[in-house]
């Protein structure tokens, strides 16, 4: 059962993340990769970590996708006009897939260090977790999130001339 | 639980910095006539935390489960990066001025970014690492395009931003990997793993190839230098200093501290690998900014040969000796870049003051800042009585000393060509015309004592760092 959900959610994400480079259309990439991060979620579950897998699906397919879709509406970018994929780069992108996937590959085969997160499903244990040993790069993100928010809102707020 | 104390005390910098940026947005948002003091409440924090940092030299403060050290390498690296703030900010006072930039935000992602600096400093675990470094790239991300009215600012921006989240995913990827492998995402327990089994050592390279990767775009190592001229051509004048100084530090001490002090060179050696970077970097800018006509993007691939010759140091670096000779030489570089850059800022009027066809005859129009001028760029091109000679001196012996002789030997025959375009501005400078220079440079003379005092402080350091270096050198090899 756990095999069959895995390959179900493996190949629903390798199938959607193709889809979201060969759209012409910007919002049907955006929707092939709600599938795309949803099928994670499926993965997360699958490993025991429900918590990550629900973040996944709050977090990534709800809020950041539907910013993503506004801000395609709001743009209006409705019919792309060339071809997704360019053929130039598209040899060159294979070799280094193959080179990416050969080391996946080889890496899974060979024993792969156990680092299983035992505790990790229950909510209390992580929060432990983040609030003990990784307290600092907990903390940090919030002063990432307060420069991120206070550049984005420099760059975009009035109107500066361009010059030529 | 946690240690009150020394949580205070190892993070303290980070805090008071940040404090300082977070008032100075609320000075900005809510008390605009107050305005004008926002520079000087980051100078205020910057300059008190370089005095705080000397008082706590040797203490070796530890925090957070061993996840923060300020230890004597850390504080070095925190010194760099608040003397280069400090500079950047005196300077910036009156370059803001005359090009008509808001400064609010200006000096609130400035001191953001030189928290997330000793951060990444002071971090010893990968994860903190990462954010910091993703910190402070989102800050320099938007202080590149500050100018929103120059159409190049913008252009580097996008392309350093581009290029940047790119590397960013590349560095997580290595990090991962080295997860993999070892089981820790902290630097101790890096340095302590022995006997790796075959798959696992292949992993290891993997991750630390990836992490040099992503750490390379930061400092321009040549196949990954490609936003470097852009960036720092667009980025207004004193942010090109800053990052070609601080971003440029920040990122070799992580590399110092993952790939010197804590990667185990018995299971995992990457030598060779740099050894080819060093060579390419060096060649590749110097030969580029050969034929450069704008100064800054002529800096710009001084700045990427610099970075090669740091690389020679790195690669002859087996221990905490040869780190802190890196480490002063990435202060030496920094003092005289930023000194260089600070010079051209308080010339530039406009974009038409960048070409080195406008430093003709400067020495008859301003003889103090011909000369400032002209002795960064003596240091930058490593002439013998100053910094820049002392500290390719170190950085090469200690490659020698291990045996890279061929690398010191294309190092040294690089900086002879590099000499050529450094002097070339000053040849431009005082052995042209005086009818040439008033042509020239044209435009009102505005003199500004708080711009030039920030190129005096400059011209003491390097002055300093060249003919009394002992304390200097004693504080880079006390790690």
């Amino acid at each position: 059962m756990e095999s069959l959900l895995f390959w179900f959610f493996a190949i629903v994400a390798v199938a959607g993340s193709i889809m979201v480079i060969a759209q012409r259309r910007a919002i049907y990439s955006a929707l092939s990769l709600i599938i795309v991060l949803c099928s994670f979620a499926g993965f997360f579950f699958l490993l025991g970590a429900s918590f990550v897998a629900a973040m996944q699906v709050i977090v990534y397919a709800g809020a950041i996708m539907i910013l993503f879709v506004f801000i395609i509406w709001l743009l209006g970018l409705r019919t792309g006009e060339e071809p997704a994929i360019k053929m130039k780069w598209f040899y060159l992108a294979i070799v280094f897939c193959l080179l990416i996937g050969a080391q996946l590959f080889y890496i899974f085969v060979t024993n792969f260090k156990e680092v299983v997160l035992e505790r990790s499903t229950d909510i209390k244990e992580i929060s432990k977790v983040l609030l003990g040993k990784y307290v600092i790069p907990f903390e940090l993100t919030s002063i990432l999130f307060l420069a991120a928010l206070v550049g984005a809102f420099y760059l975009a707020k009035g109107k500066g001339k361009a010059e030529k | 639980m946690l240690d009150f104390t020394q949580l205070n005390a190892s993070i303290l910098p980070e805090i008071i910095l940040v404090l300082a940026a977070i008032v100075i947005l609320l000075i900005e948002g809510f008390q605009k006539k107050l305005n004008k003091y926002c520079s000087l409440i980051a100078l205020i924090a910057v300059v008190g935390l370089i005095y705080y940092l000397i008082s706590i030299w040797n203490s070796n403060l530890k925090g957070f489960y061993a996840g923060v050290v300020l230890d004597n390498f850390a504080l070095f690296a925190s010194l760099i990066y608040l003397l280069s703030a400090a500079l950047i900010i005196l300077s910036a006072v009156h370059f803001l001025d005359i090009k008509k930039i808001e400064s609010g935000e200006f000096y609130a992602l400035l001191l953001i970014a030189v928290a997330a600096m000793i951060f990444i400093s002071s971090a010893n675990d990968m994860i903190t690492i990462f954010i910091s470094l993703e910190i402070f790239s989102i800050c320099l991300y938007v202080l590149v395009g500050y100018d929103r009215n120059s159409v190049r600012g913008v252009e580097g921006a996008i392309k350093y931003f581009i290029l940047g989240a790119f590397s960013a995913g590349i560095l997580l990827y290595g990090i991962v990997l080295i997860y993999g492998a070892v089981g820790s995402t902290n630097l101790e327990a890096l340095s302590k793993i022995q006997g790796l089994e075959m798959s696992q050592k292949i992993l290891l390279y993997f991750g630390a190839g990836l992490v040099l990767v992503g750490l390379g775009f930061k400092i321009s190592l040549v196949p990954f230098h490609m936003w470097t001229p852009d960036a720092y051509e667009g980025a207004p004048t004193v942010i090109t200093a800053f990052m070609a100084a601080a971003t440029k530090t920040a990122a070799f001490s992580v590399l110092i501290r993952i790939f010197v002090i804590n990667l185990p060179s018995h299971e995992i050696s990457l030598e060779w690998i740099l050894w080819i970077l060093a060579i390419v970097t060096m060649t590749v800018g110097n030969f580029i900014a050969l034929s450069q006509e704008n100064i800054k993007r002529m800096l710009a691939y001084s700045s990427i040969a610099h970075a090669g010759y740091i690389t020679v140091g790195l690669v002859g670096a087996s221990g905490n000796r040869e780190a802190g000779n890196v480490m002063y030489y990435l202060i030496v570089y920094a003092m005289m870049n930023i000194g260089a850059f600070l010079v051209i800022a308080h010339l530039e009027r406009g974009k038409d003051f960048l070409s080195a066809l406008h430093y003709k005859g400067l020495a008859y129009k301003n003889t103090f800042l011909a000369l400032a001028l002209s002795w960064f760029l003596l240091c930058l091109a490593g002439l013998p009585p100053t910094s820049g000679f002392l500290a390719k001196y170190y950085v090469f012996l200690a490659a020698v000393e291990k045996g890279y002789t061929i690398l010191v030997i294309i190092a040294v025959l690089n900086s002879a060509l590099a000499a050529y375009y450094y002097l070339r501005i000053i040849v431009f400078m005082w052995m042209h015309g005086k009818e040439e220079g008033k042509a020239l440079v044209k435009g009102e003379e505005t003199w500004s004592l708080i711009s030039m005092t920030a190129i005096v402080i400059a011209l003491l350091l390097t002055l300093q760092l060249s003919f009394m270096p002992s304390r200097f050198l004693q504080l880079a090899l006390s790690f």
